[in-house]
């Protein structure tokens, strides 16, 4: 036989290189060393498109933005229910009401009597901005093609004051920049929109001036004009020397201080935009929508939008400790055992998109991201419901791996939202209110969340989520029209007890006496793309057969589903969501108040329910103080509701996050995301486990080049 | 073959200009402005004040096509077309209507991923696909033949997705030899592009090798080819010198279509990947209702697929001798 030398060349070239090539791969994404490192990697899944605190309107922007930004208030990182907490300031902030005709009341007063509230913040001296040229006090020089603000050079840093609170305030007040809730904060700030038309009209002026001076409206549009928001002054807002502030408000609304720790309520230093506003930084696509100026426990470095975002440690931040209290249940846990320490204990943060729940999923188990939500294919996998008591917790394999599982329920409230305006399932007579509670029996949520969300929720009683004030454990505050108390916990009445209703409310068994029509009820939803709707469409559809209703399905996309229920155009909507805003049982009642009806005021009442009845109610506790008069008063809000059944009460949802064993001082934040500077990180235990659990595994590889090898050199038949 | 170029390059115009009122004329009429302005600002915040006013920011408060009430040629020109369709042609791509950044800027920044993604599997696709199809080719009727089509038939019938999702499987959780998604620049590059490449090939295996056995057997029955047996030229010689170029016609009629991918990206395996290009882009900004974006893409891509319509049709002619433009 002869020799083929060139052939077992090749091969010995072959073999050679993969015996290399194999001994450099193995799946870490952060490559050698990483893991050692003070350095939490974690997920972003929806696109960022905005980091800019006063436009930014998004759940997933605010992951981020929370932490790069400080608020006047937050919350207490370990206490439930949520407390407001002084953050940047000295104190809470202190209130006086005043009433028409400008004097001060004391104590408590009656909504009905303040004319105006003005709410006095002291801010805590030193607090110091990020790092950034925007600050230095020379010139910052000319940079060709910068990628970030640090391409500037030396950077500085000021102290935070209370005329950067006037700032940040008119600019949200322009309205180029786009704040989503600028129409709400007119709700209850003085002098907003007169502070917009200000704004409106120096922009104006400036750009005047610069057409006189000879620039082109091309020009004008590419660089718009920065007005001096330091100058113009803004009735909500006032400097009241260099660490205090007063927010103006036009009637009571104790609710302010929660919008104290959200992101809108944030500093801005003015030198920052004038920074933004130079032609090399805005041709460079910086702004403050990728690169914030701020004063919080994080500092952005990188900020690809798309990729990949980089925070690390604000090294100005000022001195923050870890809560040495929480709830009574913390007493002598882990969780306390950094109490009093400075914050933020991790260095650098990294967030990495992965927009698919799979290959993120993956990456969690191979030790490669700190923490995971849970997709639901992995449910069965990574949990086990306990026999005796239904509750969830994680898998022998992943408990003995030493990953642990935190769980909330947040303030969110999903519905089926009837239209109070239809002629059959709506308006108040004694018939569709009796339709509306039948269908509310018919639909037991205990079991759909035991069906479709592998027992991950609560039944909701009304609308407002546990944890809320005034929402107590059944059967105190129980939905006795729709359920029973079994001993142990509500459930839904018999569905005989629904049939009872509707042969009251003239449908007996689901056919209309007067003309002898079955009844059809017709479900509007924007839910088809979603996996799992035909199967939870299906299941609604049974549960009103048993009554002999007939459910028909009339889908649509997003937007048409929106025109559709903005003009009061729909039966039954499909399963709504109520994300709350503030942990307040106002902002959760509010959905039924009348001026806040949909169609009519475009406000959140999807339902479009008038009660004159819930109306006063409502009115009289929403600006009350937590106290037994308020509890009770919701508690008569939630009676008035069970009756009229506007909605079918749905879920509470149980949100799970899953954290490796050396992620400490983890807890669910439903209402603020500021909580990375709390987190813990032990990097040497990572760094062991992501050696043991990713051993290359290369004898496959091995074996498929040994036939590929002995395939090349088996002696074949001549032709 | 100079005129038929420029003839070529003229023909581009009315065809960007149609694919444009096309792209306009579909885009709104299933959404309206309101609609784009109500998804970017979520619905707690879509009253009908802020969304008159996200319209007004970015000039869709204007008519679609005519503006009756405007002075002369401003009817024509102040108009949503106008200025966001037509304006391209010399004004560049503009802003994105959801994230307000510069689309020129992203497309160059999202390009290279996807090029970097999309030209090894293309020429992995089409290497492998021509061996393979010639292999089969030279043993049609075979056994082997016979077991290579049926394991065509299979991997055709087996998704992209579920191949992804396997491969991660595999590649990453079982023999842990790359990473399971990610992205990074310069060299490391090739750690991440490892496995999306080899998923991709694999997935384009099935379809291409029936297709490119198909046109070498066509030539492979010619006479030139038993004569140049006859003549006692070795098989590889006959099937990868003879053969193969005079089957490279039908398959440079397909390399158009993977040239578009090469720049506009492929979807699944960069979502699935992690990788930040363009396939995402596009998706995103038809999930996002960003009709800025929409627009620039289609532009682009239509660009692309006429350039490299022309570009075959002249490889037409390097390739036969015999095809005159």
């Amino acid at each position: 036989m002869k020799l083929q030398f060139g052939k077992i060349f090749v091969f010995a070239v072959l073999w050679t290189l993969l015996l290399a090539l194999l001994r450099t791969c193995n799946n870490n994404p952060w490559g050698n060393g990483a893991a050692a490192e003070n350095t939490h990697y974690t997920t972003f899944a929806q696109k960022i498109r905005n980091l800019d605190p006063v436009s930014a309107n998004f759940i997933h922007e605010a992951a981020v933005i929370d932490n790069i930004v400080e608020t006047p208030l937050a919350y207490h990182y370990l206490k439930r229910p949520y407390q407001l907490v002084p953050q940047m300031l000295t104190e809470l902030p202190t209130v006086i009401y005043y009433d028409a005709a400008g004097n001060a009341l004391p104590g408590d007063p009656d909504a009905t009597q303040v004319a105006r509230a003005e709410y006095t913040m002291r801010l805590r001296p030193g607090i110091l901005y990020q790092d950034h040229p925007c600050f230095r006090e020379d010139s910052v020089p000319l940079v060709k093609h910068p990628r970030t603000p640090a391409d500037f050079g030396p950077v500085a840093h000021r102290e935070v004051t209370a005329e950067d609170f006037l700032v940040s305030m008119n600019r949200l007040c322009d309205s180029r920049v786009g704040c989503a809730v600028y129409s709400q904060l007119c709700g209850f700030l003085v002098g907003l929109s007169e502070c917009r038309q200000a704004v409106e009209a120096e922009v104006r002026r400036l750009d005047e001036e610069r057409r006189q001076a000879g620039e082109s409206a091309v020009q004008l549009a590419e660089a718009p004009s920065l007005p001096d928001y330091r100058k113009i002054p803004c009735g909500a807002v006032q400097v009241v020397d260099r660490y205090t502030v007063k927010y103006v408000l036009s009637r009571k609304y104790p609710q302010f201080l929660y919008w104290l720790a959200m992101h809108y309520f944030t500093p801005a230093p003015y030198e920052a935009m004038v920074f933004y506003q130079r032609p090399e930084v805005r041709a460079a696509g910086l702004s403050l929508v990728t690169w914030p100026v701020a004063n919080g426990p994080y500092q952005l470095t990188k900020c690809d939008l798309d990729f990949q975002i980089v925070l690390e440690r604000n090294p100005n931040y000022h001195e923050v400790f870890y809560p040495a209290e929480g709830n009574p249940e913390d007493e002598g846990t882990e969780i306390l055992s950094d109490a009093g320490k400075r914050l933020p204990f991790i260095d650098k943060v990294v967030f990495n998109w992965e927009p698919e729940s799979i290959p993120s999923w993956m990456k969690f188990q191979q030790g490669y991201y700190d923490n995971s939500g849970l997709p639901p294919d992995m449910f069965d996998k990574a949990l086990s419901m306990n026999p005796d008591g239904g509750d969830l917790s994680l898998s022998e394999d992943m408990a003995a791996r030493g990953m642990k599982m935190a769980t909330t329920v947040p303030p969110y409230s999903y519905y089926y939202a009837f239209n109070m305006r239809d002629p059959v399932v709506g308006g108040m007579g004694e018939r569709q209110r009796l339709l509306r509670q039948a269908l509310s029996i018919a639909l037991d949520t205990r079991k759909f969340i035991t069906i479709f969300r592998n027992g991950n929720g609560i039944p909701a009683e009304g609308i407002i989520p546990p944890g809320i004030f005034g929402m107590a454990e059944p059967p105190a505050t129980m939905n006795t029209v729709i359920n029973r108390w079994n001993g142990e916990m509500s459930v839904r009445k018999d569905i005989s007890e629904a049939k009872k209703l509707l042969a009251q409310a003239g449908y007996p068994n689901g056919i209309d006496q007067v003309t002898g029509d079955p009844l059809v009820i017709q479900l509007d939803h924007a839910a088809a793309g979603r996996p799992d709707f035909k199967n939870h469409f299906r299941w609604l559809a049974d549960r009103f057969q048993e009554l002999g209703v007939r459910l028909e399905e009339r889908g649509t996309d997003l937007n048409r589903s929106r025109q559709r229920v903005a003009e009061g155009d729909f039966q039954l909507l499909f399963e709504r969501g109520w994300v709350g805003d503030y942990p307040d049982p106002e902002n959760f009642l509010m959905l039924f108040y009348s001026e806040n009806g949909h169609v009519e005021h475009h406000g959140p009442n999807y339902a479009n329910y008038v009660s004159p009845e819930f109306d006063a109610v409502f009115k009289k506790l929403e600006t009350m103080d937590n106290t037994p008069e308020r509890r009770e008063l919701i508690e008569q809000a939630n009676r008035i509701l069970y009756e009229d059944a506007p909605v079918i009460w749905d879920i509470h949802p149980i949100n799970m996050i899953l954290t490796h064993g050396w992620l400490h001082n983890y807890r669910y934040m439903s209402i603020a995301f500021d909580n990375l500077k709390y987190l813990r990180l032990d990097p040497q235990e990572r760094s062991r486990c992501q050696r043991e659990w990713n051993r290359p595994c290369h004898w496959p590889i091995w074996m498929l080049m040994a036939l590929f090898t002995l395939a090349a050199f088996w002696p074949r038949k001549q032709r | 073959m100079l005129a038929y170029f420029l003839k070529r390059i003229c023909y581009l115009i009315p065809i960007l200009v149609g694919v444009n009122l096309l792209v306009f004329s579909l885009f709104f009429l299933v959404s309206s402005p309101d609609d784009m302005a109500r998804q970017a600002l979520g619905e707690k915040a879509d009253r009908p004040e802020e969304v008159q006013r996200w319209k007004e920011n970015r000039g869709y408060d204007l008519p679609l096509f005519y503006h009756a009430e405007a002075p002369g040629a401003q009817k024509i020109t102040k108009t949503i077309f106008f200025q966001k369709s037509l304006t391209m042609f010399w004004g560049g791509f503009g802003i994105a209507d959801s994230t307000g950044r510069d689309i020129g800027d992203e497309i160059r920044k999202r390009v290279w991923p996807s090029f970097a993604l999309a030209l090894p599997v293309f020429l992995g696709t089409l290497l492998a696909n021509i061996f393979l199809g010639m292999k089969l080719a030279a043993v049609r009727g075979s056994r082997t033949d016979r077991i290579g089509q049926f394991l065509c038939v299979v991997a055709m019938s087996i998704s992209a997705l579920v191949l992804i999702i396997f491969g991660q499987y595999l590649g990453a959780q079982q023999l842990r030899l790359g990473p399971v998604s990610g992205f990074a620049t310069g060299l490391a590059m090739a750690k991440f592009l490892t496995l999306p490449v080899v998923v991709g090939i694999f997935s384009g295996l099935g379809s291409g090798t029936r297709l490119y056995r198909t046109f070498f057997l066509e030539q492979i029955s010619q006479d030139y080819v038993r004569t140049a047996r006859a003549k006692g030229l070795p098989e590889e010689v006959v099937l990868f010198k003879h053969v193969l170029r005079n089957a490279l016609i039908p398959v440079l009629t397909n390399i158009p279509i993977y040239l578009l991918m090469l720049f506009t990206g492929n979807l699944l395996l960069e979502k699935f990947f992690a990788i930040p290009g363009l396939g995402g882009y596009t998706i995103d900004a038809i999930a996002a209702l960003d009709f800025a974006v929409v627009r620039a893409m289609v532009f682009l891509g239509a660009v692309i697929y006429v350039v490299g319509l022309l570009l075959a049709d002249l490889a037409y002619c390097i390739v036969d001798p015999r095809i005159k433009l």
